[in-house]
């Protein structure tokens, strides 16, 4: 991609982040967006559909880009680890961009943001025989596995983020490694030490 | 009062055209001076083409059900309608949600027509309603597609620079206008 298009992406991001510190989503414009960072209003669909597209962009980017590198590589849960450091790293920003809600939700972007990443780790990974069940075809297991990294990922957004990012991907290879049958026995093992 | 009724009215369909012109300004992107031009007359022609509708079917309606002879009738019911309609576009400006600004693909004069004759209604029943204290002036009519054209043209090219700001508000400025015509009318 041409640098200056990429730099030019760069300053309306760092303009909606600064602007989302002080104003609700909902309230900013594009001319908001475009006058802090030093542009013409114009200038913002050069680049953008809209602030919805911006948001995007910007969890493309500074989340699912650096992980996705790990990811081509084998190496799962360290693009996991980086993803959420990441985050973790922008807390102010995701933690009110987990509010934006209606059509085009922060739900609906990571969620598939997820789905194109997962199908493309299956798809470079994994290749699917003619033959496989419905539930294993690749576009099925994306959808599934991308619903589960969403809310977990949800859930600690919307809760403000209150414990580290290294304990959340802790949590999350546990329910994604271990199987349903472990996780009950777990828990009712810790209950029965709890009476 | 006739006068101050004219430009009443006058004032209203170009702040709705203005309005209108707002919205599809800031949701394009490269818009040239030529093509806001472009644009602002087609809208322009489709505003005026729903009024001047408006007004050749009331009185069309007027001569079927013999409406000329019950002046006062008339009035009243063109008294009825303004004020229907200013309190219509008051609740509406109150209550509309902030509009999205969301680019689309540059519209095609089809497209642009489509838009104004969508949204056009309002031009329509105004000129419906509006008719018989027009007195059927040719100068008033060219001076509303003047006013149309102008506040379409001004309106692309605000909205394109500026984005959608006050919305709402004009909104119910228009409906407020409507009421004053109501009142006018009555008073009159």
């Amino acid at each position: 991609m041409n640098q200056k298009t990429q730099m030019t992406k760069q300053i309306l991001a760092e303009s909606l982040k600064k602007l989302m510190l002080h104003h609700n989503f909902e309230k900013i414009t594009i001319k908001d967006i475009t006058d802090a960072a030093g542009f013409i209003r114009p200038t913002f669909y050069n680049h953008f559909k809209d602030k919805y597209d911006l948001v995007e962009w910007i969890f493309t980017e500074e989340i699912i880009r650096p992980g996705e590198q790990l990811f081509d590589v084998g190496l799962f849960r360290e693009g996991i680890r980086l993803m959420l450091a990441n985050m973790e790293k922008e807390k102010d920003f995701y933690v009110r961009a987990v509010k934006i809600q209606g059509q085009n939700s922060f739900r609906e972007i990571v969620f598939q943001a997820f789905v194109t990443l997962i199908q493309k780790v299956f798809t470079k990974h994994t290749p699917f025989p003619e033959t496989v069940p419905h539930f294993f075809r690749p576009e099925i297991l994306a959808e599934y596995y991308a619903n589960a990294e969403t809310f977990l990922l949800m859930k600690w957004l919307e809760s403000g983020m209150p414990i580290s990012a290294e304990e959340v991907e802790k949590a999350h290879w546990s329910l994604i490694t271990v199987s349903f049958e472990d996780v009950v026995k777990e828990v009712s093992g810790e209950e029965k030490t709890n009476r | 009062m006739f006068m101050m009724i004219c430009v009443v009215i006058l004032c209203g369909l170009s702040l709705e055209s203005f309005r209108l012109s707002v919205a599809a300004g800031a949701i394009q992107a490269d818009l040239t001076k030529r093509k806001i031009i472009w644009l602002g007359a087609i809208f322009a022609v489709v505003q005026f083409f729903l009024f001047f509708l408006g007004t050749i079917l009331r009185l069309k309606g007027e001569t079927r059900f013999f409406l000329l002879e019950k002046m006062d009738v008339a009035i009243h019911t063109d008294c009825m309608i303004f004020a229907v309609l200013g309190c219509v576009y008051i609740w509406q400006g109150i209550r509309e949600k902030r509009m999205e600004e969301s680019c689309v693909h540059p519209w095609s004069v089809e497209g642009f027509t489509k838009y104004a004759l969508k949204h056009g209604l309002m031009f329509l029943i105004v000129g419906c309603a509006s008719a018989d204290c027009l007195n059927r002036a040719f100068w008033y009519c060219a001076e509303i597609f003047l006013f149309l054209l102008v506040a379409s043209v001004i309106g692309l090219a605000y909205g394109y620079w500026q984005g959608i700001k006050g919305w709402r508000k004009i909104r119910v400025v228009t409906g407020c206008l409507w009421v004053v015509t109501a009142i006018c009318l009555l008073l009159a």
